[in-house]
């Protein structure tokens, strides 16, 4: 909300600088959030009189503006179509900077010297319009400067962000109370007194509140005789400063009078108003309404409407209705100042998907005792501004006064949730200058009663934080609770998740961090791992592309990866870890499981000098250029269960549709699949608009925490030596790695300590079909040396065991 | 003859001195120490003296003898280790260069910002609990205090699955929940992704907070003040300077927010401060008594109170990003900048 300080002034006595003032109230938790001075660079800006108007001698559209300064006269060029001789206008003379940055000098217009020019009130920041020149109150006297003439003009404007509990602040005067309570100063209201005709308000209209639930009050007030037009500069600078656009003189006075007190109001053209009648109740079912924004709305169930003898005139608190719109022929206006009830009035605007400047204030509650004297401000403003005579009178329909209750509030408990020490005076001052009624002789407790105004004092609590603002909270005192230390259960969780992150991050993996919705293609895509096919649907998602709860990462890896390509960043090792969102039938919340997805793709090495000339490892060249396959991610995968302690996991040929058939894996631990690995289906790939070939894997976490904790054991470092020989055999492609791995451990010999693959090589001399292995195995005895003959008996018996199981040759 | 003998030890030891490889030692200790050496011809021809003339001479030709082969020894070892200097010194690589590195990854920086904050507030007593995602909407409006048709339900723009199913827009859930299980004292911070219909440069759809609670008897503001106050020095530097001003949340009575002395301008006014010389940083209160109401809490006798940060936020103060949206956008060339 925008406050114009010098609007502010008028309700309360000010010594502090705009600046200081809003401090004031940013710690008082009225938050501005920025002060802006308006109006002050109109330096060579003045009032000036029109004298004679004549055409310009070589363009049609333009004339010539003969103005008088007080002491002299000038001629300047003209465009605007609206002057007139005797309008005082602005003039801003050579030299003189415009808001905009735009300097004014002497210069010729086709043909004419004009010393300066005729201002816009949009060229001096002094409302929208920029249709012709501004025009002042006849009154003015001409040839001063612009802010001496009219001194409002220099002003600065607060920009104050209001806490939804706080609508009583939505007003000038709401703003003005709380500079008085928090400087302790006084604030004041106008008073207002109208000269009323003879004839009764209530000889021309009546008014009924069958609905009083969503209308506790209604005041009505009508004023005849009224002439529309514009209003005059000055109120239509203060609806300028406050965000607002002048519109007519009628309309522009009860948005002033919103502005002023924070009390909406809406006029009504009397004529319109059938039977002469007011009805304030709930709309019919089903009911067609037209807004004065022109646009037809189906009413929602409860809406709150006002009807005159046969139809609804307004949308109560939202908006007035086009068919009793104030227009220029408009003479008897109807002011309707009314307190609707707040849930009602948000349940509607909501409904309609409407926000306007009323029912905003209407959900934060407007003031009840207010209402009336908004409504006499108003026909008082309007009588001034349109001329017109006052009804005698109002309508005031408020069959069950609204009473604020008296909370109870204790010095001790005070002191107790603040960790103050005030004393019961200090608390009953601080209470009183926000207008709150203190009673109470007791030395602790007091009895407190809200102004009609504040909604949101009901209990002790928020009693006790008004003390706190008035007090200071840079007041209040800093201590240190104290505890009982207690062990800390949950970092063991937390912790196993930096774990995970620490084991990838060293293999070289980035954690992206993706969005928890994707697309609905997306969801279904990648749900393999998950028990149902089914995903959790957003009813209001920002875009189709975030529409569902992810059921997989790999969408959201896939995104980063084509982003980065985009940007050339081909060499890609991506991690996430983030919760995956299953529905379970008749569970309202869904499961959500903590899951691993990684992805990597383009080069195995980084780019190193070292290996330039094909530096030589144990099987030849380093192949620098060789991209990331199968085995890359796997090794991941394994390197990260063996940091997690995970002995027991076992790699199958995996089914996912979304991988290639030949190079993936389901990854079973304990019997459990719990996650996959491979190679991206390259045809995935190439839907997603990737190129290179991609390895992904998902893990579920949980179940590597849990097969990772059993404890280990200590087993003696053996001290005798161990004794290794190699095995190379020629076997069937179809003849897996762990068949093999399988078939010595069934052996049974404890002396085999371990048996690594160290080579495996197709091609020349093997047969199609086939494929050579090579075993390194390791011979090891915990109480022995073992002797040749001993090694050779279980070497020679694996050999035929392979020989006889499955059909292997040996290799020499 | 002795002055022969002494003669030769002088030349020797002077030839000792002057021999820089090992060839030319190994052949001056020939020449002199060798079977047909010149101290051992010498000590030869004393066999042809007289007796008394012959102990004398050879006793000090021994002890020549005795003094070379130690001098000969210490510099064949010399001169080794200078012929080993000369071939290293010419075996350089330029140091320069880089070493074969591993790959090395690295956590989301909002992770890294959250296991700071996370890890203060360990130390501050504070426990760790989490929730779910997708909450319902009694957790996460309901029973804080923020009814159905209230207009601080403004202040979140909710994304919902159902009427009762919503993303939650805040932790606090978790708050709830931990309260319907434990009686007081509870102390608790919770981390996680909350959701919030919005997205420009300073509102993810999607971000992370760290809330904390804290339930027990005779918690007050002032220990509000202090367990904030020591968090923000910690985190941010002990000379930084905060201000609490009271706000409102529907779930803390009294609210307040906390901002801390700007660390782009160290408050003398920026663009980032918009010229206030403050930065909001999170927000906080005392624990509304109707929050203990739906878990059942005495709330004459508990006080307590919650805040909540948001990561993203204190993230992009503390690296200087100006735009929430790159924390979500992944590019590797920035989650290995920082
Ligand atoms: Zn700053």
């Amino acid at each position: 909300m925008l406050v114009s300080f010098n609007w502010l002034k008028e309700f309360v006595e000010i010594d502090q600088s705009p600046a200081q003032i809003a401090d004031v109230l940013t710690m008082g938790g009225i938050e501005v959030e920025a002060v802006t001075r308006v109006g002050d660079s109109l330096d060579r800006v003045y009032t000036a009189r029109i004298e004679e108007i004549s055409a310009h001698p070589s363009a049609e559209t333009l004339s010539l503006a003969r103005i008088s300064l007080g002491d002299r006269m000038e001629t300047v060029v003209c465009g605007a179509p609206n002057i007139r001789i005797g309008q005082i206008v602005p003039y801003a003379a050579p030299g003189a900077v415009l808001p905009s940055g735009l300097e004014i000098s002497e210069r010729s217009i086709k043909g004419v010297r004009s010393p300066g020019m005729i201002c816009s009130a949009k060229e001096l920041d002094l409302g929208d319009d920029a249709s012709g020149v501004l025009v002042f109150e006849p009154g003015t006297k001409p040839g001063l400067l612009l802010t001496e003439a009219l001194p409002i003009i220099d002003d600065w404007v607060l920009d104050v962000g209001i806490t939804p509990n706080r609508g009583d602040c939505l007003s000038i005067i709401g703003i003005a109370r709380e500079v008085a309570a928090l400087t302790n100063r006084p604030w004041r209201r106008p008073h207002v007194r109208i000269a009323e005709s003879s004839q009764h308000i209530g000889d021309k209209m009546s008014i009924e509140v069958p609905d009083v639930d969503l209308c506790p009050r209604y005041v009505a007030r009508l004023v005849e005789g009224v002439k529309i037009g514009p209003s005059p500069f000055t109120v239509c600078l203060r609806l300028y400063r406050s965000g607002m656009r002048p519109i007519s003189n009628v309309v522009d006075v009860t948005n002033l009078v919103l502005m002023e007190c924070g009390q909406p109001l809406h006029a009504f053209d009397y004529e319109f108003l059938q039977d002469r009648k007011i009805v304030v109740r709930r709309a019919d079912p089903d009911e067609d309404f037209v807004t004065l924004d022109g646009q037809e709305r189906k009413l929602p169930p409860n809406a709150l409407t006002i009807r005159d003898g046969k139809r609804a005139v307004a949308l109560a608190g939202i908006m007035g209705g086009l068919n009793s719109e104030i227009h220029d022929g408009t003479e008897a206006v109807l002011i309707e100042s009314a307190c609707f009830e707040r849930f009602g009035i948000r349940r509607t605007a909501k409904a309609l998907g409407m926000s306007t400047e009323a029912s905003y204030r209407f959900e934060r509650g407007v003031d009840p005792e207010g209402t009336f004297w908004a409504a006499d401000r108003a026909a008082d403003l309007i009588s001034e501004l349109a001329g017109g005579t006052v009804l005698a009178g109002s309508l005031d329909v408020y069959p069950n006064p609204i009473v604020r209750s008296p909370v109870t509030v204790r010095t001790s408990r005070v002191n107790h949730v603040l960790g103050t020490s005030l004393t019961k005076d200090e608390v009953v001052s601080y209470l009183r200058r926000l207008s709150i009624h203190v009673d109470g002789s007791d030395s602790d407790m007091v009895t407190a009663t809200p102004p009609s105004w504040r909604w949101d004092l009901e209990r002790e609590v928020d009693m006790i934080e008004e003390v706190a603002r008035i007090y200071g909270f840079q007041n209040i005192p800093i201590t240190t609770p104290r505890y009982r230390s207690a062990p800390d259960h949950t970092r063991v969780n937390h912790n196993r998740i930096s774990k995970v992150a620490d084991l990838m991050n060293a293999g070289g993996y980035v954690e992206a961090v993706t969005m928890s919705f994707v697309s609905r293609e997306a969801a279904r895509e990648f749900c393999y791992l998950a028990e149902t096919a089914e995903e959790l649907e957003l009813l209001n998602p920002l875009s189709e592309d975030l529409a569902v709860m992810r059921t997989s990462l790999i969408p959201g890896l896939l995104q980063v990866m084509k982003r980065n390509v985009s940007f050339r960043s081909t060499n890609l090792r991506l991690y996430e870890v983030g919760k995956v969102f299953t529905p379970v039938p008749d569970e309202e919340l869904p499961r959500e499981d903590l899951i691993l997805a990684g992805l990597a793709t383009g080069r195995r090495y980084p780019e190193l000098w070292h290996f330039n000339r094909g530096e030589i490892n144990t099987r030849g060249a380093v192949d620098l250029t060789r991209d990331v396959d199968f085995y890359d991610i796997k090794g991941a995968v394994e390197t990260l269960l063996d940091g997690l302690g995970v002995k027991d996991a076992v790699y199958v040929p995996s089914k996912a549709p979304f991988l290639h058939p030949g190079k993936s894996a389901d990854l079973v631990v304990e019997g459990r699949t719990v996650g996959y690995l491979g190679e991206l289906l390259p045809a995935k790939t190439r839907e997603h608009g990737l190129e290179a070939t991609v390895q992904i894997f998902e893990i579920f976490v949980e179940p590597l925490f849990v097969a990772g904790c059993k404890e280990s054991v200590f087993k003696p470092i053996p001290r005798y030596p161990y004794v290794e020989r190699d095995l190379s055999i020629i076997v069937e492609e179809k003849v897996s790695g762990d068949t093999i791995k399988q078939l010595i451990s069934r052996l049974g010999h404890d002396i085999i300590d371990s048996v690594i693959l160290f080579d495996l090589y197709r091609g020349e001399s093997i047969p199609e079909g086939f494929r050579s292995l090579a075993f390194r195995i390791r011979y090891q005895s915990e109480d022995r040396t073992l002797t040749d003959a001993e090694v050779q008996e279980v070497h020679s018996q694996i050999a035929e065991l392979l020989t006889r199981e499955v059909g292997a040759a040996m290799r020499e | 003859m002795e002055d022969q003998l002494r003669n030769l030890r002088t030349e020797t030891l002077s030839l000792i001195g002057r021999l820089t490889d090992e060839k030319a030692v190994e052949e001056a200790r020939v020449k002199v120490l060798g079977r047909k050496g010149d101290l051992t011809q010498f000590l030869r021809g004393l066999k042809d003296l007289p007796p008394d003339r012959r102990a004398a001479l050879g006793q000090l030709a021994n002890t020549i003898k005795a003094e070379l082969e130690e001098e000969f020894d210490r510099i064949l070892v010399e001169v080794r280790r200078n012929a080993e200097m000369r071939a290293l010194a010419e075996d350089v690589v330029d140091v320069t260069l880089p070493g074969r590195r591993m790959m090395l990854g690295r956590r989301h920086i909002l992770h890294r910002v959250a296991q700071d904050m996370i890890e203060i507030f360990r130390d501050l007593g504070f426990q760790l609990a989490e929730g779910p995602d997708v909450e319902l909407d009694y957790y996460n409006f309901e029973a804080l205090n923020i009814p159905r048709d209230h207009p601080a339900r403004d202040m979140q723009d909710t994304f919902y699955f159902s009427d009762n199913v919503v993303l939650r827009t805040h932790t606090s859930p978790v708050e709830t929940r931990v309260m319907e299980k434990q009686r007081p004292p509870v102390r608790i911070i919770c981390p996680g992704k909350v959701y919030r219909r919005d997205a420009d440069m300073t509102h993810s759809p999607m971000f992370m907070q760290v809330e904390g609670l804290w339930v027990d008897e005779g918690i007050s503001f002032a220990d509000l003040k202090g367990v904030l106050v020591a968090f923000v020095h910690e985190y941010f530097g002990a000379g930084v300077d905060l201000r609490f001003r009271p706000s409102f949340f529907p779930f803390t009575e009294p609210s307040a927010e906390v901002d801390i002395q700007c660390v782009i301008c160290g408050g003398s006014g920026c663009r980032t401060c918009s010229n206030t010389g403050w930065l909001e940083i999170l927000g906080s209160g005392m624990n509304d008594p109707e929050i203990y109401r739906f878990v059942d809490y005495d709330p004459e006798r508990y006080t307590g109170f919650a805040f909540g940060i948001g990561i993203e936020r204190v993230a992009m103060l503390k690296y200087g990003v100006p735009d929430i949206r790159t924390f979500y956008e992944n590019d590797v060339r920035f989650l290995t900048q920082l």
